[in-house]
């Protein structure tokens, strides 16, 4: 065999450039529609209409939703994930005319109080949705597995509610995600929020 | 004076010294080796149900999770050492491709984009794309920075010269994908361990397999400028194809006794990859220098 | 270069077959992990259901009862004894943990609060359901999760001899569940409950069952549940034996005698046939409440001490009343019965009927002590039917309390049947114009005759006999008739009059017959009421009106059929001349189902208009047909209707008990690590994984997995039922199957009982 003799440090070729400048385009372009392809697959939404109640919502696909409870009218679930499921339901309670958002909003606390292990009010606040005003309530709770007989330990969940009163019902819009992810998850609610028509 | 006319002999035959390590017998009898302790250790783990110590057990797994890389010191970096031209660089390129993993490739495919968590509920030609477009181009890319930047064109003299540095590269970043499942995967034994050691690298050894390839032609040929990015895109879809095949054929199939998965099938779908992929590359090179040679020979002809 | 190759491959294969070779030697012995699955499907079910309860004083959260319960619906309602869980002197707490045995083979774990929603003092039943977790927070029945429960057998379908289970908890909670195999050796009649009142119980190798055991279940074959094994609360002042003191209850820094004494109650052989709690969980199950709005004007108070009287035997019971008096039995008699009268007791009063045969205490024919059931005062039997009792001299001992109250003559069982003369079979009535005897039998019109008719056998002309009638325990002089027996004939019927000054007026009365001063039979009727025809007009314009909600005013008009639904709804009844003290029996029942019996003393004036009740439920009544049926002496005066929603109980789809309890793990494949959280979904039969749209109400059931990777569905499966699984969960690859369909075989085949599932997911 000749012994090659290759000189290093040659300069580049054309091609060898281009080359290179393709490559790092495609590999750009190519992550980018990657990226792209995650967001529409997670931002994948289903439709929701409820004339009762008169809402119009799109929520998450895949989620499960449950409407058949005395509890809330709408909830849906986030069932492929591990640990606390992310949820978020609509519920309406009737008010009478002299009720205000901030009443519903300690009725709420003093009934969860008792339902909800280590129940705690973080802040209430006022805010808008589109343009309606509404009071907005951050709580955090222990969620516990109902089965007696597994063994798990209690999650730490962080919640918001949003409370409007509209058409002589009060209606409790609530997000809850486990705490850790709570900022995480928040961006899909806020998306929920501002699919929804009521 | 006396003149004598020079016996007409033949001038002595050149010696035939190859001055550079053969990349692709030391890549071979790596994959060999490791596909051997892999799947020997698979088998006697599932199969035999070895039990050993803790203590003894947690090295073993992370020696498996070095073993490309001990490897490839062993019949690559050292046997550089000892022919007349050796590849200077391969250190680097190894450690700086092993950086880029840690600080960038994995990080940003684990936590930032985490196909794995969106993509495993879809259809197959959908995590076959979204792997390629995700883990499988920032995989391969990462590999593909650290070889033209740090060890090209400079480094590169021959094409063997692009497997050496590709491999180097690959043997770089799947050491930390090894290591890094290890550590997260502190209950994985030895089989789940030598399982995921062949899967990483049957797409790192293909994948740079293929980009070797491009940097080689695209160095030493006379060919487009859209190959080498072509084989991006080649190696990017062979782990976009590998990543989801393979967990498809270890994954179980629920019926009334449970559901078993069967990694044997993933243990032999990796090492045939990486066989696959060293025999496809191996022809191309082969032809390529082939045709080169007849171009060469027809050329001094005339 | 492949010489090469071959040559180091073959160098590093022996090296691998060395290091192989080194590794075996040095690893340890491989042990196959065997499942430990019971075979009996049924036990482990049982298990499951059996609840261990601790009742606290809140105050200093001390222990004051213990005792064991079984869960009887889904939705946490325990069937237990009332004596340690209903609040009493003994037994002063108020507050009643419930702990569960999460893994069969260890104590049980305390896990939930629960509160008394219905109660018979006594009979000794009390009906709790899970209201609170442990740490005092409200348990929403939505949140409650799916328990395993035991079904109430619908009748007593056991019988003597028959192997039976019992299962409790044989301490105060330190020792795994106890689960004994036994048989039924006899039932005892009692009046409460008539001919199976008491199961008689022992375990087969005569192990005694722990006085915790107390309220746990008796399991048929069949898994369901026949009894209730009940033990008397340990009177205070009992010997330390028969409590322990494991609290320093009274904060002294000491534990010894000056603290509380946690009863644990006597040995077990008996329990309360679980004919006796239906009511109790029907109207627990369905939450119904039955409050009486009428006002009481007189209250039966006990005057002194309780006390037995008058013990005699007779061989059988017809409407309550003994047949006729017995002093001999021939040989092969099988059903023998203590009559006696009780005055001052009560439903804490503790009684205990010992039985001797020709002087040695049977343990069979006995009744350990035990609650009273009985009311006040009255006429009360206690023995056994069907069942044939060798030959002796039976002595029979009644003890209240402790105290021994009565004992009953010896009776001779034995030898042939004697052609004795006799009395037997008195009924009551009135004589219509052919001189027949007309009327209910036991209760009669006021009027100014009463008519008892009677059967007499091997009497003979001369023969002396005695009538006497009794008003309200008091004996009439006046209506005493002694003579001598006249020959009637073939004619074995005889009646007698009373026709007292001033008429019959309302109240208890009571015939007896003599032969020869000797007394022969007796029988107990009832005055009430006005008389239309021979029949007794007591109680009538039974009504129905609805209201909206409890508070609410019922509406004006009555009704009977409210389809679009009742929230509360209240019931009117009219009556007439019922005596105060007059024992008298309401009864409610849905779809034919009874859901409130109770006997008690008459408390309202003896006639007047719109006596009160108000039947409600949480959230409102559910949908059925209600009856409401009005009794005295066990005779059915007036009953009515009403019928909510379609009429008909909804079924109640959580509400199976039997099928495939699946349980399993979900695992990764890698680590071998259980995955926590995983929704393992079970999707209902009418629907495939590809009709799955991800709504609520296609699936069966759902159930989310612990830290562990463990999850349990908590609905059974129906057996061969093809449902559809999903596991899906984020970052691992998706599991699904239709046509998850198992049938008994495969259960068998697999064990039983619980079907286990190891479900090992994989990652990309």
């Amino acid at each position: 065999m000749i012994l090659n003799n290759p000189s290093p440090g040659r300069p580049l070729t054309q091609t060898q450039r281009w080359s290179t400048l393709f490559t790092i385009i495609l590999a750009l372009v190519m992550l980018g529609i990657g990226l792209n392809m995650r967001a529409q697959i997670t931002g994948a939404v289903a439709a929701y209409e409820d004339t009762r109640i008169g809402i119009r919502l799109n929520y998450p696909e895949g989620w499960l939703l449950d409407t058949n409870s005395s509890d809330y009218v709408f909830r849906i679930r986030d069932m492929t994930r591990a640990g606390f499921k992310t949820t978020i339901q609509i519920s309406v309670r009737p008010v009478s005319s002299a009720t205000t958002e901030r009443n519903v909003a300690d009725q709420l606390a003093r009934s969860r109080v008792l339902t909800l292990q280590d129940y705690r009010v973080l802040n209430i606040g006022m805010g808008t949705l589109g343009e309606i005003p509404v009071e907005i309530v951050r709580y955090t709770y222990n969620d516990q597995s109902t089965s007696p007989f597994l063994q798990s330990f209690s999650t730490v969940v962080e919640g918001l509610d949003i409370l409007t009163i509209q058409r002589g019902q009060a209606i409790i819009i609530s997000f809850r995600a486990e705490a850790d992810s709570f900022d995480d998850e928040y961006p899909i609610f806020e998306t929920f929020l501002n699919d929804l028509e009521f | 004076m006396s003149f004598s006319t020079p016996p007409l002999i033949a001038p002595p035959k050149e010696d035939v010294i190859y001055p550079y390590r053969r990349v692709w017998r030391s890549l071979i009898q790596e994959t060999i080796i490791t596909v051997g302790i892999c799947g020997v250790t698979f088998v006697v783990y599932q199969f035999i149900g070895l039990n050993l110590p803790e203590l003894v057990e947690s090295g073993f797994v992370l020696i498996l999770a070095l073993l490309p890389l001990i490897l490839w010191i062993l019949f690559s970096r050292f046997a550089e050492t000892r022919v007349p031209v050796p590849r200077v660089g391969l250190n680097t390129t190894l450690g700086l491709s092993a950086l880029a993993a840690a600080a960038i490739g994995v990080p940003l495919v684990n936590t930032v984009i985490q196909p794995s968590d969106w993509l495993s509920l879809e259809s197959a030609p959908t995590r076959i794309f979204g792997y390629m477009l995700t883990a499988g181009i920032v995989q391969e890319f990462i590999k593909f920075m650290v070889v033209r930047y740090v060890s090209g064109p400079r480094a590169l003299r021959i094409r063997e010269d692009s497997i050496a540095y590709c491999i180097a590269s690959a043997v770089g970043y799947m050491t930390v994908l090894n290591l890094f499942y290890v550590f997260n995967h502190p209950a994985a034994g030895p089989d789940m361990v030598s399982l995921r050691v062949l899967h990483y690298m049957s797409i790192n050894v293909a994948g740079s397999l293929i980009m070797s390839y491009g940097i080689a032609q695209t160095w030493f040929g006379r060919v487009s400028p859209l190959l080498m990015p072509f084989t991006l895109l080649a190696a990017a879809f062979i782990n976009g194809l590998v990543i989801p095949l393979r967990s498809g054929l270890a994954n179980a199939s629920l019926l009334l006794s449970g559901a078993s998965a069967s990694p044997l099938f993933s243990v032999a779908f990796s090492s045939g990859i990486v066989f696959v992929a060293i025999g496809l590359v191996l022809f191309f090179y082969r032809v390529v220098e082939e045709q080169e040679r007849i171009s060469r020979e027809s050329g001094s002809l005339t | 270069m492949w010489q090469s190759i071959r040559s180091t491959l073959g160098h590093w294969v022996r090296l691998l077959g060395w290091c192989s070779l080194l590794l075996l030697m040095i690893s340890g012995p491989y042990h196959a992990q065997e499942t430990a699955v019971s075979p009996d499907q049924d036990v482990d079910r049982l298990k499951r259901a059996t609840v261990f309860i601790t009742q606290v004083e809140s105050e200093n959260l001390t222990t004051t009862c213990v005792g064991t319960g079984t869960l009887v619906s889904y939705d946490g309602l325990i069937l237990t004894n009332a004596h340690h869980t209903v609040l009493s002197e003994s037994c002063p707490g108020d507050i009643l943990f419930i702990a569960l045995t999460l893994n069969v083979g260890e104590p049980p774990v305390p896990k939930y609060r629960a509160e008394v929603v219905q109660s018979d003092i006594g009979l000794d039943l009390a009906l709790l359901r899970i209201t609170q977790d442990f740490d005092g927070r409200l348990l929403e029945r939505d949140s409650l999760p799916i328990l395993p429960f035991v079904p109430l057998a619908s009748e007593l379908t056991v019988g003597i001899d028959d192997t039976i289970t019992m299962i409790g908890y044989p301490d105060i909670g330190n020792s795994e569940l106890s689960s004994l195999r036994g048989t039924l050796t006899s039932f005892v009649a009692e009046r409460s409950g008539g001919e199976q009142s008491w199961l008689k119980v022992r375990t087969v190798d005569a192990e005694s069952i722990p006085g915790t055991m107390s309220g746990g279940g008796v399991f048929s074959r069949a898994g369901e549940l026949v009894g209730v094994l009940t033990s008397a609360p340990v009177p205070s002042g009992t010997s330390s034996s028969d409590c322990v003191v494991i609290e320093d209850s009274n904060i002294d820094g000491f534990i010894n005698n000056n603290d509380r004494c946690v009863p644990l109650g006597g040995f077990i052989s008996v329990a309360r046939s679980i004919e006796s709690a239906q009511p109790l969980v029907q109207a627990g199950s369905l939450s119904l409440q039955l409050n009486t709005l009428t006002t009481p004007t007189f209250s039966v108070q006990t005057q002194g001490e309780p006390s037995i009287s008058t013990p005699f035997f007779a061989p059988a019971v017809v409407n309550n009343q003994p047949t006729t008096v017995l002093r001999s039995a021939p040989a092969g008699t099988d059903s023998l019965f203590l009559f006696f009268d009780y005055r001052n007791m009560t439903p804490e009063t503790v009684y205990e009927v010992r039985v001797t045969v020709d002087g040695l205490p049977n343990e069979a024919l006995s009744l350990p002590p035990v609650r009273w059931s009985g009311g006040t005062s009255g006429l009360w039997y206690i023995g056994t039917a069907g069942q044939t009792r060798p030959n002796g001299r039976y002595g029979y001992r009644v003890f209240v309390d402790g105290e021994l109250a009565a004992e009953a003559p010896g009776i001779e069982v034995g030898g042939p049947a004697l052609e004795a003369p006799q009395f037997s079979n008195v009924t009551f009535g009135l004589l219509d114009e052919n001189g027949n005897l007309g009327g209910s039998g036991y209760v009669l019109p006021t009027g100014n005759t009463a008519t008892a008719r009677f059967i007499h056998r091997n009497m003979t002309a001369g023969q002396s006999w005695t009538s006497i009638w009794s008003f309200n325990g008091q004996r009439i002089t006046s209506s005493q008739v002694t003579g001598a027996w006249q020959d009637t004939g073939d004619i074995n019927a005889a009646i007698t009059n009373l026709q007292p000054a001033g008429g019959l007026q309302p109240g208890n009365y009571r015939l007896e017959l003599f032969i020869d001063n000797s007394l022969s039979a007796l029988g107990d009727f009832i005055v009430a009421g006005s008389q239309v025809g021979p029949l007794a007009r007591v109680f009538t314009n039974i009504e129905f009106r609805r209201a909206e909600s409890l508070t609410a005013e019922p509406v004006r008009t009555p009704g009977t059929n409210y389809p679009d639904g009742a929230h509360t709804v209240y019931a009117y009844f009219d009556w007439e001349q019922i005596e105060a003290g007059t024992l008298w029996t309401l009864q409610w029942s849905v779809d034919n189902q009874v859901f409130y019996r109770q006997t008690v003393p008459w408390s309202a004036p003896p006639s007047g208009e719109d006596y009160t009740m108000q039947l409600t439920a949480p959230g409102g009544l559910p949908d059925g047909t209600y009856k409401l049926e009005l009794l005295i002496n066990d005779v059915l005066l007036a009953e009515s209707e009403v019928s909510i929603g379609i009429g008909q109980l909804p079924i109640d789809r959580f509400n199976q008990s039997d099928g495939v309890r699946l349980r399993g793990q979900i695992v990764d494949v890698e680590t071998n690590e259980g995955i926590e959280g995983v929704a393992f979904l079970l999707i209902s039969e009418l629907f495939s994984i590809e009709d799955f749209v991800w709504e609520e109400n296609q699936l069966y059931a759902l159930a989310i997995t612990d830290r562990e990777g463990y999850f349990e569905v908590d609905r059974p499966l129906e057996f061969d039922s093809p449902y559809s699984v999903l596991v899906e969960v984020d970052g691992y690859l998706p599991l699904g199957v239709d046509g998850f369909e198992i049938s008994r075989e495969r259960l068998a085949e697999e064990g039983g009982n619980p079907f286990e599932l190891l479900i090992e997911l994989t990652r990309d």
